[in-house]
C-alpha cells in the first residue's frame, strides 16, 4: 500500500514537470506574439500589480461577472445618493478591467458631471469634478496609446470647469488648488493655474497621440462585432476637425479669460500677457489649418480611378493657392498622376468647395483675425478700457466709465477696420454692442444727454444689444450683483457663503412667519449659540 | 376572507342591523382563542414574535413527528394494497386537482360549479381526505410497533386538538357577524377550525418535545460538554488550521486595503472602513464555520472516532451542545483577535486622515478659505462618525405650500422617494414633534382641524412617545435644572395638588443666589466685551458655564432642489423655530444648508426647561423658488456621544450572533447529513439568508413579478417579458402547475432560514450611531431563536440514529 502510495506520489511529480516542460516554450512563443502584436500588458499602460494578481489569481475568467455585479451595485448606490461608497465601487470595477475604456469614459464623465451637480456647494462641486477628472487621469495612465482618454481628461478641465454655471468659483478653486500634480500641463509639465491652459495641453497630447499613429483602442465588444454601419464618431480618427480644432480654442478660451474676471475675485490679466496668449492661441489655430485633411469624397477620373484630395483650411484665409489649382500640373506635382484639364477643374473645384465648407464650419477666419487683433497692443488696450470702464460703471463712477468706453471704442474701431473678418462676425457684433449698451447708460447717468454722439463707433449694433439681456456667466463683473456700497467697491461680494460663513452673507431671518401665523405674543426669542468650528 | 369576518365579529358590526353582537366576553374568549390558534396572525412586540415563534416551531414538531412516525411504520413494510391505493389515489387525486384548477385559471376548461364549489376544489379535498387517511392508518400502525406512553398521549392530544380547533371554527360562526351581501358556508368555518386545529396539534407535539428535552437535560453535565467543546476546538485546530489561515488570509487583506479601498473625501473614510472591515471579518469567520461545523460529526461518524464518546457516558445533547460551544468558542477567539486588529487600524488610519485633514486646512486657510471650511467640515464629520451617537428623534409632518397639512412633502420628482420636500418663501414646512404625540396620519387630520378652528376627531392610531429625556440635558444644581423643577410643581400645584408650597420656595431660594450671580457675570460680560478684552471674555464665558446646563445640539442633513440656479456660490438659507409648547418659550435661527454634511443648532437648554419632553422643531426653507428635501431621520437631538469602542464591540457581536445561527445549522446538518451535503446545505442556508432573503419574503408573500421558478424559467427560455400575459399552452401549464406544487414549499421556507442580514449592525456602527442595548437584546433572542431549535432538532435527529451500529 505505501509502495503504491510512493509510486503515485512520483508518477505525479512526473506529469507536472513535464507539463512545466511543455509549457516554457509555449509561454516564449506566446510572448513573442504578444510583443509582435503590441498587445502585452505593459505596453498599453502602467501595470496595477495588485489588479494584474486580482484579475488572474483571484477571479480568473469570472471578472466579467464580478464587473457586472459591481457595476449594478454602483448604479443602485448612486441611486440611493451613496456618492463616496459608489465612486470605491467603480474604482473596483477598474481594477477588474483596466483596458475596457468605456467603463473610464463612461464613470469619469458620471462622476464629474452627474454626481458634481447633485452637491450643491461649489467647492463640492469641484470635489467631484475632480475625482472625475483623476478617475480618467488614472485611465490614461493605464491605457497610454489611447487618445480618447485623453481628449476626455482635456474635455473636462475645458468644459465642466470652464463652462459651469458656476464656472467663476470652480476656476478660482483650481487656482486655489495646491494639487501640483493636478494642475500640471501634460506638455510643457509645468504647473499651470488656469484649467484651460492644462485643458490645451492635454487636446493637444491627444493630438499628438493620433499623429503619431496610435488610434483607439479596440474594446472587447467593438473587434468582435462586425458593425454595418460602423460608429465614425470616435475622438482620435486622424480626421476630426473638431478634434483637431480643441487645443486652439482652449487657447483662446484661457485668452478671453484672461481680459475679464473669469475667476472670482481675480482681477484681469492685460500687458504683454494677454498678448502674448492671443498670439499663442493664434499659432495654434494656424496648426490647425496647415494640417492636410483628405476631402470626404471621391472624384472619378476619366479612367475610372477614384481620386481624393488634400485640404488645407488655411487655405481659405490665402487664396493664392486658388489661382493654380486649375491648372492640370499642380494636381500632376501633388497626386503624381497625368490629368487633363477637365479632371483638373472639377479636383480644383472640389477641393475649393471643402476648404470653404470646412473654413465656415469651424467658423476659421473668424478665429484667427481674433487672435490677429486682439493680440495687438491697441487691442489689448482697449478690452483693458473697456473693463476698467465696466467696474468704474459698477462703482458708480460714470464720468470714469464714459471716458474709458470712448477711448476703448475708438481704438477698437480703428483697429478693426483691418480686421474684417472678426468685424463682420456676429459674436463681435455682440460683444461691442455691449459696450456701447453700456456706454450710453454710464453716458446718461453722467448727465452728459440723453443720446450719444452720432459719430460714436458701433452705434449700429447699440439696437441688437438693447434688446439682449443675457450676461456673460463666464465674467463675475456680470454674474455678482453689485455689493452695497458700504461694504467694498472691488465690484463683488462677500465671499460664497459655507456652513457657518461670516454672518453679512446670511439673510435676517424673516420677520413674520412666511404663513402669515401670527407670531405668538408672550414669545421670548433665545439667542442662538454660535456652533464652535 | 375569515380574517375580515372575525374582525367583524370581534367589533361587535354595529353596521349590519339584524344580528345582535355576542357579549363581550365571548369575544374576548374568541379573541383569544383566535390569536393563539391561527398560525399566520399575531399580535405585536415581544409577546406577539415569542407566540409566531413557538407556533412554527410547534407546526415543525408536529411536522416531524409525523415524518418520522409514517417513516418508520413505511420501514415496516406491511403489506396492505388497500391502504397503499387510498394513498396513491390521494396523491394522484390532488395533482389532478392543481393542474384543473390551472386549465380554470388560464381559461383552457370551464367546469360548472356544484354547490357553488368547483369540482377542481372538491377533488382537491376528496384527496387531501384520502392522503389523511392514509396518515393517520401509518400512524396507528406504528403505534403498534413501537411506542411509549409519550407517543400514545401525543396522538390522542393530536385528535382532540383537532377537534377542539374544529369546535372553536364552529363557534366563531356561531357568533360571527356576516355583513350583507357577503356569502359564508359552514365549511369556511370548519376549514378555519382545522387550520387553528393545526397549531393545537402542533402546540402538544412541542409540549411533547419539552419533555423529553427536560428528561434529557437531567442527564446533562456542563463539564462534560466542555470536555466535548474542547475536543472540538482543539480538532478545528489541528485538523484544518482553520483559525491560522482565516487569520493569515485577514491580515493579507487587511495589508493591501488601501490598494482597493481608497476614500474619496475623508468625511466618508470610516464609514467606508469600519463597513469593510466588519464585512471581511464577517465573512471569514462565516467561511470557517462553514468548513468547520458541518464536517466534524460526518467524519467522526465516518471514520468510526465517534465510537470513543458514544460508548461512554455522554448524552447526545453534550455531543451537540458541546461542539456548538467549542467552535463558538473559537469564533470568540478570532472575532476578539479581528476586532482588536481591526480597531487599532481603523483609529490609526482615521487618526491619521483627520490629521493631514486638519494641515491641509490649515496649510490653504489664506489662498484658499473656501477649500479650507470644506475640508474643517469633513475633518468634523470624520470625528463625528467616530463615536457613537444617541439620536432623539421627532416624528414629522408637512404642511405644503399653501399650508396645508400632509403627511409628505413636495415630490419634486427625484428617483429616491426617501425624502420629499418644504418649497422655499412659502408656508412650506417641515415639523418635527416631540413628546407624546399623535401618530403624524392622525395629526395630519388634527393640523387641518385645528386650522379651521375645530377639535381633533377620533383618533385612529396608537399614540407615539417620542418625549426628550430633559433630565438628560439639564445638569443638576444649574438654573435651568432648578427653573425645570419649580415649573414642574407649580403645575402639580395648579393641578389641584397640595403642600407643594415649601418645596417650590426652597428651590426659589436655591436659585436666587445662583440668579445673582449670574447676573453680575452678564454684566462683567458686557463690560469685557465693549473693551474687546479677549481673556477676560473667555473667562467670564467659562464661569458663566457652570451655572447653565449646556446647549443642546440638533443635528440635520437635508438635501436641496434647486429650480434655479440662483445667485452664483450662494447656499440656501434654512429657518429653524423651535418652541416649547409648554412654556411658549421659542428659539429662532437662520442657516445655510450644506447638502449631504450635517448642519448643527446649539440650542440653549433653557428652551428644554418645564418642557416635560415636549418640543416642536419646525424647518422652513428661505430661499424663494429652492426646495429643502427632508425625511423623519434627518433631524434629530443628539442625545449622548458614545464611546465608539464599545459600538464597536456591538457591531462585532452582531458578527458572533450570525456565527452561533451558522454553527447551529452546520452541526444540525451534520447529525444526518453526510459531509459534502451537510456543506452544502449550510452554505444554502447561509446565502438564502444573507443575500435572498428579501427574495424569500416576496416568495412567502407570493409577490415576485413573473411567476414561480418553473414560469419564470419559462419565460427566460421564450424571451417573455416578465409582465406579459402568457398564452396558456401546454408547456405555460405545466410551468404554473408545478410552480403551484413548489410555491408552497418554498415560501415557508422564509420561517426556516434565518435572515443573517438582520443581525448586522455594522451600519448603524459605521455612520456613527449607537447601537442600542433593545437592539442587541432583540438580535440575540433572535439568534437564539433559530440557534436552539436547531440544536435541539439536531439533538432528536442524532438520538434517533444508530451511530454507533
Amino acid at each position: 500500500m505505501n509502495n503504491l502510495f510512493e509510486s503515485r506520489k512520483i508518477r505525479y511529480w512526473i506529469i507536472i514537470l513535464v507539463l512545466f516542460g511543455v509549457m516554457y516554450p509555449y509561454r516564449q512563443i506566446l510572448n513573442n506574439r504578444k510583443d509582435k502584436l503590441d498587445l502585452g500588458e505593459a505596453t498599453l499602460g502602467d501595470v496595477d500589480t495588485g489588479s494584474f494578481m486580482l484579475k488572474l489569481a483571484l477571479l480568473g475568467g469570472a471578472r466579467g461577472i464580478a464587473a457586472n455585479v459591481l457595476w449594478t451595485r454602483a448604479i443602485e448606490l448612486q441611486r440611493i445618493q451613496e456618492w463616496d461608497r459608489m465612486k470605491t465601487t467603480v474604482d473596483l470595477i477598474t481594477k477588474l478591467q483596466p483596458h475596457f475604456l468605456a467603463v473610464w469614459t463612461y464613470q469619469s464623465w458620471n462622476l464629474a458631471y452627474n454626481v458634481s451637480v447633485e452637491w450643491d456647494a461649489p467647492e463640492d462641486k469641484y470635489d467631484w469634478i475632480k475625482q472625475g477628472i483623476n478617475f480618467v487621469r488614472d485611465g490614461v495612465s493605464k491605457n497610454r496609446r489611447s487618445p480618447d482618454l485623453q481628449w476626455d481628461t482635456a474635455w473636462y478641465y475645458y468644459h465642466k470647469m470652464g463652462f459651469a454655471d458656476e464656472a467663476i468659483i470652480l476656476r478660482r478653486l483650481f487656482r486655489d488648488d495646491i494639487d501640483e500634480n493636478f494642475k500640471t500641463n501634460p506638455i510643457s509639465k509645468s504647473v499651470q493655474n488656469d484649467n484651460f491652459q492644462v485643458s490645451s495641453g492635454w487636446f493637444e497630447s491627444a493630438v499628438e497621440l493620433v499623429d503619431s499613429g496610435a488610434n483607439r483602442l479596440n474594446t472587447a465588444i467593438e473587434s468582435t462585432v462586425e458593425y454595418v454601419d460602423a460608429p465614425t464618431q470616435r475622438k482620435g480618427r486622424a480626421g476630426d476637425l473638431a478634434f483637431r480644432s480643441m487645443p486652439p480654442h482652449a487657447l483662446t478660451r484661457y485668452a478671453i479669460s484672461l481680459e475679464k474676471e473669469s475667476m472670482k475675485d481675480v482681477p484681469a490679466t492685460f500687458g504683454e500677457l494677454a498678448s502674448a496668449e492671443w498670439n499663442n492661441a493664434l499659432i495654434s489655430w494656424k496648426k490647425f489649418g496647415d494640417y492636410e485633411y483628405e476631402t470626404p469624397n471621391v472624384i472619378p477620373m476619366e479612367n475610372g480611378e477614384l481620386v481624393t484630395a488634400k485640404v488645407r483650411i488655411a487655405d481659405s484665409e490665402d487664396y493664392s493657392i486658388f489661382n493654380e489649382i486649375d491648372k492640370p500640373e499642380y494636381w500632376q506635382r501633388t497626386i503624381n498622376r497625368k490629368v487633363s484639364p477637365a479632371e483638373a477643374k472639377a479636383l480644383a473645384e472640389n477641393k475649393k468647395h471643402w476648404t470653404d465648407r470646412w473654413a465656415t464650419q469651424m467658423n476659421y477666419p473668424y478665429w484667427t483675425d481674433r487672435c490677429r487683433a486682439e493680440s495687438t497692443s491697441e487691442g489689448v488696450n482697449a478690452r483693458r478700457l473697456f473693463y476698467e470702464g465696466t467696474k468704474a460703471y459698477r462703482r458708480g463712477d460714470f464720468q470714469t466709465t464714459v471716458n474709458n468706453f470712448r477711448d476703448g471704442l475708438n481704438i477698437w474701431k480703428a483697429l478693426l477696420k483691418n480686421h474684417k473678418n472678426y468685424n463682420g462676425d456676429e459674436l463681435s457684433k455682440k460683444d461691442t454692442g455691449l459696450i456701447v449698451k453700456r456706454y450710453k447708460r454710464a453716458y446718461i447717468q453722467a448727465g452728459l444727454g440723453s443720446e450719444l454722439p452720432k459719430d460714436t463707433p458701433f452705434l449700429e449694433n447699440l439696437a441688437l444689444a438693447e434688446t439682449d439681456t443675457s450676461v456673460d456667466p463666464f465674467d463675475a463683473q456680470e454674474v455678482i450683483p453689485i455689493a452695497p456700497r458700504n461694504t467694498d467697491n472691488s465690484g463683488s461680494q462677500a465671499t460664497p457663503t459655507g456652513a457657518g460663513a461670516p454672518a453679512a452673507g446670511r439673510p435676517a431671518p424673516p420677520t413674520t412667519n412666511p404663513d402669515g401665523s401670527k407670531p405668538v405674543p408672550e414669545a421670548k426669542a433665545l439667542q442662538p449659540v454660535p456652533v464652535p468650528k | 376572507m375569515i380574517d375580515t369576518l372575525f374582525t367583524i365579529a370581534q367589533a361587535g358590526a354595529a353596521a349590519a342591523a339584524e344580528p345582535v353582537p355576542p357579549p363581550v366576553w365571548v369575544q374576548n374568549l374568541l379573541g383569544w382563542l383566535y390569536l393563539i390558534g391561527d398560525p399566520a396572525f399575531t399580535t405585536k412586540g415581544l409577546m406577539g414574535s415569542l407566540l409566531t415563534w413557538t407556533k412554527i416551531i410547534g407546526l415543525f414538531c408536529l411536522m416531524s413527528w409525523i415524518g418520522a412516525r409514517t417513516l418508520s411504520a413505511i420501514k415496516q413494510r406491511i403489506e396492505m394494497p388497500a391502504l397503499s391505493g387510498i394513498a396513491a389515489a390521494g396523491l394522484l387525486g390532488g395533482l389532478a386537482s392543481i393542474l384543473l384548477q390551472q386549465l380554470q385559471r388560464t381559461g383552457r376548461l370551464s367546469m360548472p360549479l356544484i354547490g357553488g364549489v368547483s369540482p377542481a376544489v372538491i377533488l382537491g379535498i376528496v384527496s387531501l381526505i384520502a392522503v389523511l387517511v392514509w396518515v393517520e392508518a401509518m400512524l396507528w400502525i406504528s403505534m403498534k410497533r413501537d411506542s411509549n406512553r409519550g407517543d400514545r398521549t401525543l396522538l390522542l392530544a393530536m385528535h382532540l386538538a383537532l377537534g377542539f380547533g374544529i369546535f372553536n371554527g364552529m363557534l366563531i360562526y356561531y357568533f360571527a357577524v356576516v355583513p350583507p351581501g357577503m356569502t359564508v358556508t359552514i365549511v369556511d368555518f370548519i376549514a378555519q377550525g382545522a387550520r387553528m386545529g393545526l397549531t393545537y396539534m402542533g402546540y402538544a407535539a412541542l409540549l411533547l418535545l419539552i419533555v423529553r428535552l427536560g428528561m434529557e437535560m437531567n442527564m446533562f453535565n456542563p463539564i462534560r460538554t466542555l470536555a466535548i467543546a474542547w475536543l472540538a476546538r482543539k480538532e478545528a485546530n489541528r485538523r484544518m488550521w482553520a483559525p491560522y489561515v482565516v487569520l493569515s488570509v485577514f491580515l493579507v487583506v487587511l495589508a493591501f486595503t488601501h490598494w482597493f479601498l481608497v476614500p474619496p473625501r475623508p468625511a466618508e473614510m470610516s464609514r467606508l472602513f469600519v463597513g469593510t472591515l466588519t464585512l471581511l471579518c464577517s465573512l471569514l469567520i462565516t467561511l470557517m464555520i462553514i468548513f468547520l461545523s458541518p464536517l466534524s460529526l460526518p467524519t467522526d461518524i465516518q471514520q468510526q472516532t465517534i465510537y470513543t464518546i458514544v460508548s461512554k457516558p455522554v448524552s447526545r445533547l453534550e455531543l451537540i451542545w458541546g461542539r456548538i460551544v467549542g467552535y463558538m468558542t473559537l469564533v470568540t477567539m478570532m472575532i476578539g483577535l479581528f476586532g482588536a486588529i481591526s480597531y487599532i487600524y481603523l483609529v490609526r488610519q482615521v487618526n491619521s486622515t483627520i490629521r493631514l485633514t486638519n494641515e491641509e486646512a490649515d496649510r490653504v486657510r489664506t489662498d484658499n478659505p473656501l477649500r479650507a471650511t470644506q475640508l474643517d467640515e469633513q475633518s468634523e464629520q470624520l470625528t463625528a462618525r467616530m463615536s457613537a451617537r444617541v439620536p432623539v428623534k421627532g416624528s414629522l409632518v408637512f404642511r405644503d405650500s399653501r399650508g396645508v397639512p400632509q403627511i409628505k412633502g413636495i415630490d419634486v420628482g427625484q428617483e429616491l422617494e426617501y425624502r420629499t420636500h418644504v418649497e422655499g418663501a412659502t408656508p412650506s414646512k417641515g415639523i418635527w414633534r416631540y413628546g407624546v404625540v399623535s401618530h403624524p396620519f392622525d395629526e395630519v387630520g388634527n393640523m387641518a382641524a385645528r386650522d379651521g378652528g375645530k377639535l381633533p376627531g377620533k383618533q385612529n392610531y396608537p399614540l407615539l412617545d417620542r418625549r426628550i429625556p430633559v433630565d438628560n440635558f439639564l445638569k443638576p444644581g444649574t438654573i435651568e435644572f432648578i427653573d425645570n423643577q419649580i415649573v414642574l410643581l407649580n403645575s402639580r400645584k395648579a393641578g389641584g395638588e397640595s403642600g407643594l408650597d415649601s418645596a417650590i420656595s426652597s428651590l426659589q431660594e436655591q436659585r436666587r443666589p445662583l440668579a445673582n450671580k449670574d447676573a453680575e457675570l452678564q454684566a462683567e460680560l458686557k463690560k469685557a466685551q465693549a473693551a474687546n478684552n479677549q481673556p477676560e471674555i473667555e473667562r467670564i464665558q467659562s464661569d458663566l458655564a457652570g451655572f447653565h446646563s449646556d446647549p443642546f445640539r440638533i443635528e440635520m442633513s437635508f438635501t436641496i432642489y434647486r429650480t434655479t440656479k440662483g445667485r452664483v456660490g450662494e447656499p440656501v438659507f434654512a429657518s429653524i423655530k423651535a418652541t416649547n409648547p409648554r412654556t411658549n418659550e421659542q428659539y429662532d435661527n437662520t442657516f445655510p444648508v450644506r447638502e449631504y454634511y450635517t448642519d448643527n443648532q446649539l440650542i440653549p437648554a433653557s428652551l428644554l426647561v418645564g418642557s416635560d419632553g415636549f418640543l416642536n422643531i419646525e424647518i422652513q426653507c428661505v430661499s424663494s423658488s429652492q426646495y429643502l428635501g427632508m425625511a423623519e431621520s434627518d433631524l434629530f437631538i443628539l442625545a449622548s456621544n458614545g464611546s465608539f469602542f464599545w459600538n464597536f464591540v456591538r457591531g462585532l457581536m452582531g458578527v458572533w450572533l450570525q456565527a452561533l445561527v451558522l454553527t447551529s445549522i452546520g452541526v444540525f446538518a451534520g447529525t444526518f447529513l453526510s459531509w459534502p451535503v451537510a456543506l452544502l446545505t449550510t452554505i444554502a442556508f447561509f446565502v438564502a439568508g444573507q443575500v435572498a432573503f428579501n427574495y424569500l419574503q416576496e416568495f412567502a408573500l407570493s409577490a415576485q413579478t413573473g411567476g414561480g421558478p418553473f414560469e419564470s424559467l419559462y419565460r427566460l427560455l421564450s424571451h417573455d417579458n416578465q409582465m406579459s400575459d402568457l398564452t396558456p399552452t401546454v408547456a405555460v401549464i405545466t410551468a404554473k402547475t408545478l410552480d403551484s406544487l413548489v410555491m408552497p414549499v418554498m415560501s415557508r421556507l422564509v420561517y426556516v432560514v434565518p435572515n443573517f442580514a438582520s443581525l448586522d449592525v455594522s451600519n448603524s456602527v459605521a455612520d456613527g450611531f449607537a447601537v442600542t442595548n433593545t437592539k442587541v437584546i432583540s438580535n440575540l433572542l433572535m439568534a437564539v431563536a433559530y440557534a436552539l431549535p436547531f440544536s435541539v432538532a439536531g439533538f432528536f435527529i442524532l438520538k434517533k440514529r444508530e451511530v454507533a451500529a
